[in-house]
């Protein structure tokens, strides 16, 4: 399935609002038909990271400060001007938010506004776009797709909208989709359609996703490789399944103990809950961000914090010196 | 439990009149909760779990007549709450209280925390030291410390936030507290905290919940009994391990089906449920799950079902739970 050079490379992606550092040096790449989810909790820089990825990240309010994003066949993104910036985001990078009204014009037909990247980056028609517009609702399955062209997005249910989304962000046909919390608005039959959606979509088109989500129950169900963050570092990254099945690092560990299910704690009846909260990325701790929630935490992880220690040739690594030294 | 149960619902509706137009005419009503039936035992935790729309959060503040109910009866502790005058009604309330999804929006936020976890106090006549006293004692039961009590609710995060709203929830002593998807709005990690910290205090202090959520999951792990809504009603009511072993109503089927797990793969491709939930406004004829049900025939489009009693605690509103069940739920689709 995944196979060949990277889609999209990011290599050591640094981002700065002000003093703080919400993305500090985060690595992974993503290939033809493969899904990457990026799994965190607020705080956690999964976010920025997307934002700054798509060069999105408002001037006032912060930069990249350091690292590459490569994207198949345009180079490094961090060196294009604004103009061919706005080029990549829509025709070769497609984006799918949490909240997709966030992403429509209320004041425009539903099929105009999936017609428009057409117009704009592939030089259709008027006409011609809206046939294709049509095309793209019929294949994100939104029913009766020549009048749903023809509504605005108040007139769609939650779950069509976000389709209507995604069949803009496939519109030209990307090499990768970016997608933050796509699923995170909708009730569990309606989730449950839009991730099988999107796997149809990759099975079809061979489009790379990268998928932002805090649900690690998401990600068992749909990601190949997963990238575990934490206060604006990757703490775990590999294989899905082997991530979910032998996680190495105590946050990815607390974090599973954490999902409830039946008989979760035995007699006790009680969740393996983390102790705290997640740290401001104001007033990080010394050494290891985790360190202050950890039940592992000893005297180096208070002095240093660890790198990302890499372990056998598959792209598994963790930052955690306890489990550097066990192993 | 042989004495009579902390908690009867019967019969329970919450219609709203829609009107539209430049006269306002009414042209229809939406059935939020329609006809609903509990019960709930003094210490137990009944889950209410459903999609947006199903009527959940509805039916949670009808229970404590936060919302007045258009037909039905609610007894609690023995006394029907609809027939109490305003002063009776209000001494019930002290002990039935509710916990809300966002703690930012339902704590006033020019309040010290000290004031939003009396208030209850000061409502009901307590004195100055009582309610002080009283104060402290709550902090500590949901694990904050006594100096929090000084302090706003924006200098808190959201856990501690949802433990504030908690121990306002406390205050009075209720046997029953309503959780409206007390553990949404918080991170991952958080959830948990707040999870363990609400089992404990049901432990502790004998609470009996009415869990409003939706997720599958959690409620499996939290609650006793299961009751699943769909466009007003219960299609399926069940003691949790039955309902997530064997589901009966093709809903609660598609529900747990749809339900992403950590160590199942792949349960949205084998997700059967198509299309979205119909308009309250105009709810389908017979059965209302029947657009959507790979079971329906004709029986179903023409007969609405009653929520049928099929033995160990277990009712689903369904004509053909028992076929699908004996065929593991291979039975060949209907044509829709």
């Amino acid at each position: 399935m995944s196979d060949g050079a990277p889609v999209l490379a990011v290599e050591g992606l640094r981002t700065s609002f002000g003093a703080v550092r919400a993305v500090d040096g985060v690595s992974f790449s993503v290939r033809r038909g493969e899904t990457l989810c990026i799994v965190g909790e607020s705080g956690s820089g999964k976010s920025a990271t997307a934002l700054s990825i798509m060069g999105l990240i408002p001037r006032a309010a912060g930069k990249v400060v350091d690292g590459t994003v490569r994207l198949a066949g345009r180079g490094d993104l961090r060196r294009l001007d604004d103009t061919s910036m706005a080029e990549v985001r829509g025709r070769d990078i497609g984006m799918v938010f949490q909240e997709p009204m966030s992403a429509l014009n209320p004041v425009f037909r539903i099929g105009s506004q999936i017609g428009e990247p057409l117009r704009v980056h592939r030089g259709l028609s008027r006409r011609e776009a809206h046939e294709r517009a049509v095309e793209l609702l019929a294949m994100v399955g939104v029913p009766s797709p020549a009048q749903r062209a023809l509504d605005y997005p108040h007139q769609l249910s939650g779950g069509m909208r976000q389709r209507a989304v995604i069949a803009m962000a496939i519109a030209c046909e990307p090499a990768l989709i970016l997608a933050d919390e796509p699923t995170t608005a909708l009730d569990v039959t309606i989730q449950a359609q839009i991730l099988a959606l999107f796997e149809d979509l990759q099975d079809r088109l061979g489009v790379a996703m990268v998928f932002i989500t805090h649900d690690l129950r998401v990600v068992a169900e749909i990601a190949d490789q997963v990238c575990v963050m934490y206060a604006g570092v990757v703490v775990e990254q590999g294989a899905a399944r082997d991530v979910l099945r032998n996680p190495l690092h105590p946050y990815t560990q607390g974090l599973l103990g954490c999902v409830p299910r039946a008989g979760a704690g035995g007699t006790s009846r009680r969740l393996n809950a983390i102790p705290g909260t997640v740290p401001s990325l104001a007033a990080l701790p010394q050494g290891c961000r985790f360190r202050s929630r950890c039940p592992h935490a000893f005297a180096r992880c208070a002095e240093e914090e660890p790198p990302l220690l890499h372990q056998g040739g598959d792209g598994r690594a963790f930052r955690c010196w306890l489990t550097e030294a066990a192993a | 439990m042989t004495t009579a149960p902390l908690l009867e619902v019967e019969g329970l509706q919450v219609h709203y009149p829609v009107h539209r137009g430049p006269l306002q005419r009414r042209v229809g009503t939406v059935r939020a909760v329609d006809g609903v039936d509990l019960t709930l035992a003094r210490g137990e935790t009944l889950a209410l779990v459903g999609e947006s729309g199903c009527g959940k959060s509805t039916l949670g503040r009808a229970v404590l007549r936060l919302e007045e109910p258009t037909a039905g009866r609610v007894a609690f502790e023995g006394r029907d709450l609809g027939a109490l005058g305003k002063a009776e009604l209000r001494d019930a309330r002290r002990r039935m209280r509710m916990i809300f999804q966002d703690p930012q929006a339902s704590l006033n936020p020019r309040f010290r925390v000290e004031d939003i976890v009396g208030e209850a106090y000061d409502i009901h006549g307590l004195s100055r030291q009582e309610r002080a006293a009283g104060v402290r004692e709550l902090l500590a039961l949901v694990g904050l410390s006594p100096e929090h009590a000084r302090r706003f609710p924006h200098e808190f995060s959201g856990g501690q936030r949802q433990r504030i709203g908690i121990a306002r929830a406390l205050a009075l002593h209720p046997s029953f507290v309503v959780c409206d998807e007390p553990v949404s709005a918080l991170d991952v990690s958080v959830q948990a905290q707040v999870v363990n910290l609400l089992l404990e205090l049901q432990e502790k202090l004998g609470l009996a919940y009415l869990f409003i959520s939706h997720d599958l999951h959690l409620v499996e792990f939290f609650a006793d009994r299961v009751a699943v809504m769909y466009l007003g009603r219960i299609v399926e009511t069940a003691p949790a391990k039955a309902l997530y072993r064997r589901p009966r109503h093709p809903y609660t089927r598609a529900l747990l089906a749809a339900s992403p797990s950590l160590d199942g793969e792949g349960h949205h491709r084998r997700a059967p449920l198509q299309g979205e939930l119909p308009s309250p406004l105009a709810p389908p004829p017979g059965c209302t799950f029947h657009p959507r049900c790979p079971f329906a025939v004709d029986r179903c489009r023409a007969e609405a079902p009653p929520l049928r009693d099929l033995g160990d605690g277990v009712a689903a509103r369904c004509w053909r739970a028992e076929e699908i069940e004996a065929t593991g739920g291979l039975l060949a689709p209907a044509h829709a």
